[in-house]
């Protein structure tokens, strides 16, 4: 009985204190125990204060409680946490304060979160939340701090989100949204701050956006929304950044027909307004940013931006505006940035550009510009780029150049400007990029444009320059693209030092005379070489091998000798090599194997001697090889064959090769232009009707004999075989050459529509005939000797026999 | 300014300091071709976007115009999908994208190319149809697309590229039957073969390409 009774007591115990604990427990423990439940890769900083056996969690990290101990605030922001966030949040209903943001959260957000009504801060924001935003959220009538922005949530905002009216900053950007802004936008009168790019948001903006009175910020940036901005849009004084970019707006801009002064900053870059920019934006006075780049503008700039005074970046860029620059813009004080770049401006640069005195970057580049760049503008001291090119700008370039101690980007290529360009530019600034390629400068090149050693770009080429390249120039050590091409450059190569950077040299086209530095491999990374078209003569330096990241080296059209190095075999990544029309001999080395990425290899025009060489079946990628002009002889080796990707070209005229086609020059079948004219080549060419790709031929001037290939397709004139007394010309319908009889080539004799011979049938041949006739002879004279009537028929026989 | 749009702000600007893409649309298109291919070999390193001109760039041929005229990427190693912009080439005489690891179908675009003389895209894995615009590509001498798993039909229109020297369409899976008229007399079997074709049309006797 008694232990029935202690049973019973003990049990008693037990409830009353799991009652206890229930009831004096603060709501929240349980409930945050079950969240945490749920949550991996908890930190030690939280599981080992949320402790249990505490008697409530208000000491627990993140955790805040008022006066009565019901948890309010929960802030584990940026703990690292993964997992899910349970249904029992929700029953943290004191809760006022949330905040689970830049943690690795997955899963939905649990629509009993509707049921904490005192919330007003909630901040879900970068993590990896998917599913929907729930229509129970809308029960947060407190609510005025929204952040789910940075997770995955798709489907479309709930109407009844927006219906929340105490919401001040809402933040959805950067997830999946889709569907149309709700018209409820309107119903948030207090709200400041509504982001919502970066989603997949279609539809237009609805008109009730005009009744949010409040709002400052409005960033639709990056969806699919189309239709017209609402006029309502431009009601909002309130307004301070608006950005609609990326998007498919169109028609008129509403803006700055009301008050606007408190826009600061308006993007509509990347729309298709196809419209013109609003002169009333002018009155938007302290707007600092405006860019509306792509997006269909048309018309003029208007005058009135000249009232911006506020105004620090102006991005016009790449739209249809006409008209001229207005020289208003002269009045736009605060100016750093002025890109109007890829329109259709014509007219001159306003003067007044000049008074823009902090303007740091002018981008006028690709428009139809006239007339000259205004003294003015050469003398804003902030001045760091000046891209001008691709416009029809005239004039020369003042001493006040070298004076802009912030110049950088200086590119004015593709116009008409002249003069000597100011010898000391360079020598006070820190030049970055100079591209004055295809102008109408004269004189000598500046010689201190490195002085600053950053120089990277050095494009003077397509001018009227002249004198000797400076040595500045080879010690530059940062530059990575000089091209000088196409002027009168004279003297010898400057020595380089190290010049790690450097990828490109062209300055082909001038005058440039000595020889090749070899200096020039101190040019360690450099991947193209052109010096083609100069008077460079010497050797070329074994140096040059050191060169491994080689790709195109073009010496063409100078007057070099000696023979290919084989140390150039070490430039294993060329892919063409042009030594055409220079004074080079010897034979190409077999080292030059290792050129197994070459596509192309022109060798025309110089003296090179010995045979075809054996190496060349290992440059597996060769599209063209012209080796017209030089001294090779030999026969051409079956090995021509595999050197199947031969494409574009193979020339091997005016040489002195001799012996027949071999067979194997069949396999070229991508081989689309033979040039063995002026050879002492013979045999037949019946190999050359295998080349199924051949649309040019040249066999003239060899020793050639036997029918013309049949090459259907190809409109070959008889010149292509010019030379060749062995020739013949099959007149027949089936033959692709007519037959007019005056070209110097005479009909095949044989009406036979077949390929000739080999030698050996053709000794067979004959040799059985004249067997057989032998025979028959001594058959014939017997019956002579007994019927001399018979000899006409004999002698007839035999004069048969000699046209055969 | 909340510190979250201020960033936004900064970023919208940074967007538009950072040096522009050449406006030189063929080096756009040639670098839209690049975005769409893996290239293992770096044989596209040369592709430089921000020059006025993709003239100095590896691979690419120009005439004195600074227009392309040759793209060699024949054998590059080169993997992914060819997109529509190909087709502004519009002064390119030789396109060689053979014997790479292409795949997704050939863009119909690339009937712009009015002065294309070569089009070899053979030994890739390119499938869906073979384009009927390829029929605009008046001056095309030689079209190899062998070597790959296209479907559908030769499509008829290719009779009327007169100058049409070569054509190569072995090794795919193509149905239908094969064109006589015009270029088709001369080529030989060999150009067809390992498909599902049913051989040549009978002309006014069977409607073409039945069961394909």
């Amino acid at each position: 009985m008694e232990l029935v009774f202690a049973r019973f007591l003990l049990l008693l115990c037990f409830s009353v204190s799991t009652l206890a604990v229930s009831s004096s427990s603060p709501a929240g423990l349980v409930p945050l125990l079950s969240l945490m439940a749920r949550w991996t890769n908890v930190p030690s900083a939280i599981s080992s204060s949320w402790n249990s056996s505490d008697p409530t969690p208000c000491k627990w990290v993140g955790v805040e409680c008022d006066s009565a101990g019901n948890v309010v605030s929960l802030n584990l922001s940026s703990y690292g946490l993964s997992g899910r966030v349970g249904p029992e949040v929700g029953r943290l209903t004191h809760l006022r304060v949330l905040d689970l943001s830049s943690n690795n959260f997955t899963g939905e957000i649990p629509q009993q979160l509707g049921n904490c009504t005192q919330l007003e801060y909630l901040d879900m924001s970068h993590n990896g939340f998917t599913g929907e935003i729930k229509d129970d959220l809308s029960r947060l009538r407190n609510l005025s701090y929204l952040s789910l922005f940075s997770n995955s949530l798709a489907g479309e905002i709930p109407k009844s989100l927006f219906r929340i009216p105490s919401l001040e900053h809402v933040y959805l950007h950067s997830n999946n949204l889709s569907g149309s802004i709700p018209k409820t936008v309107g119903d948030m009168r207090e709200v400041a701050y509504l982001d919502l790019h970066y989603n997949n948001l279609s539809g237009a903006i609805p008109d009730s956006i005009g009744n949010c009175s409040k709002l400052r910020e409005l960033i639709l940036t990056r969806n699919e929304l189309v239709g017209v901005l609402p006029p309502t849009l431009g009601a909002l004084e309130n307004l301070v950044y608006l950005d609609v970019s990326e998007n498919n707006f169109e028609g008129k801009i509403p803006l700055g027909s009301a008050r606007c002064e408190n826009l600061e900053t308006l993007v509509l870059s990347y729309n298709n307004f196809n419209g013109r920019l609003p002169p009333e934006l002018g009155n938007c006075s302290n707007l600092t940013t405006l860019a509306a780049v792509r997006a269909n503008l048309t018309g003029n700039i208007p005058s009135t931006m000249g009232q911006l005074e506020r105004l620090s970046f102006l991005y016009l860029s790449e739209n249809q505006l006409s008209g001229e620059l207005p020289p208003e813009l002269g009045k736009c004080k605060s100016l750093k940035s002025l890109q109007v770049y890829s329109n259709q401006l014509e007219g001159e640069i306003p003067r007044e550009i000049g008074d823009i005195s902090k303007l740091k970057d002018l981008q006028l580049f690709q428009n139809r510009l006239s007339g000259e760049i205004p003294l003015g503008i050469w003398k804003i001291p902030s001045l760091e780029n000046l891209l001008v090119y691709n416009n029809y700008l005239s004039g020369e370039l003042p001493l006040e150049i070298t004076e802009l101690k912030n110049l950088k980007n200086i590119t004015l290529f593709n116009n008409h400007f002249s003069g000597v360009i100011p010898q000391s530019l360079g020598m006070n600034s820190s030049l970055l990029e100079l591209d004055f390629i295809n102008n109408k400068f004269t004189g000598p090149i500046p010689p201190h444009l490195c002085w600053g050693n950053k120089l990277e770009v050095m494009n003077l080429g397509v001018n009227q320059l002249q004198g000797s390249i400076p040595s500045d120039v080879g010690s530059c050590s940062s530059l990575r693209r000089l091209i000088l091409k196409e002027n009168n450059f004279t003297g010898v190569l400057t020595d380089f030092s190290r010049m790690p950077d450097l990828l490109l040299m062209d300055i082909s086209k001038n005058s440039i005379s000595g020889s090749i530095p070899s200096s020039l491999a101190n040019c360690s990374n450099i991947t193209a070489i052109n010096l083609s078209m100069n008077k460079l003569t010497g050797f070329l330096p074994l140096e040059l091998g050191h060169l491994s990241n080689l790709v195109m080296l073009n010496l063409s059209h100078n007057n070099l000798q000696g023979s290919l190095p084989s140390e150039l075999s070490r430039c294993k990544r060329l892919e063409t090599f042009d030594v055409g029309f220079n004074q080079l001999n010897g034979s190409l080395p077999s080292s030059l194997r290792n050129w197994t990425s070459l596509s192309t290899l022109i060798l025309t025009r110089n003296r090179f001697d010995g045979g075809i060489p054996l190496f060349l079946t290992d440059l597996g990628k060769l599209l063209e090889l012209p080796m017209g002009g030089n001294l090779l002889g030999g026969e051409i080796p079956s090995s021509i064959g595999s050197l199947k990707s031969l494409t574009y070209a193979l020339d091997l005229s005016e040489n002195r090769f001799t012996g027949k086609l071999p067979s194997e020059i069949g396999n070229l079948i991508l081989l689309q232009r033979l040039d063995i004219s002026n050879n002492n080549l013979s045999g037949s060419l019946a190999v050359l009707e295998e080349l199924d790709s051949l649309i040019e031929l040249n066999v003239s001037y060899n020793h050639f004999t036997g029918p013309i290939p049949n090459l259907i397709h190809l409109n070959l004139t008889l010149s292509s075989f010019l030379g060749n007394s062995g020739l013949c010309v099959r007149c027949q319908p089936s033959g692709s050459v007519t037959c007019s009889g005056s070209d110097g080539l005479s009909p095949c004799n044989s009406p036979r529509d077949r390929k000739s011979l080999t030698r050996a049938a053709t000794i067979l041949i004959a040799l059985a005939s004249s067997l057989i006739s032998v025979a028959v002879i001594v058959g014939l004279v017997f019956l002579v000797d007994s019927c001399r009537r018979n000899v006409f028929i004999i002698n007839t026989f035999i004069r048969r026999m000699g046209g055969y | 300014m909340d510190l979250l749009s201020l960033s936004c702000c900064l970023l919208a600007i940074f967007l538009s300091l950072s040096p522009a893409l050449s406006t030189n649309s063929e080096g756009n298109a040639l670098h839209a071709l690049r975005t769409g291919l893996s290239d293992p070999n770096n044989v596209l390193q040369s592709w430089d976007p921000t020059l006025v001109n993709p003239c100095t760039w590896f691979h690419i041929t120009c005439d004195s115009n600074n227009h392309v005229i040759r793209l060699d990427l024949g054998n590059s190693n080169v993997s992914g999908t060819l997109g529509p912009e190909l087709g502004q080439l519009k002064h390119l005489k030789y396109l060689e994208l053979y014997m790479n690891s292409l795949s997704g179908e050939i863009p119909k675009e690339l009937g712009n190319l009015k002065k294309l003389v070569s089009l070899d895209m053979y030994g890739n894995k390119l499938e869906g149809q073979i384009p009927k615009a390829f029929a605009k590509l008046k001056s095309l001498r030689f079209l190899r697309l062998n070597n790959n798993k296209l479907t559908g039909t030769i499509p008829r229109e290719l009779t009327a590229l007169s100058d049409l020297k070569v054509f190569d369409v072995s090794n795919n899976d193509l149905c239908g039957t094969i064109p006589v008229d015009g270029p088709f007399a001369n080529f030989q079997m060999e150009s067809f073969e390992n498909n599902r074709l049913n051989g040549p049309e009978l002309q006014g006797l069977v409607p073409y390409d039945f069961g394909c």
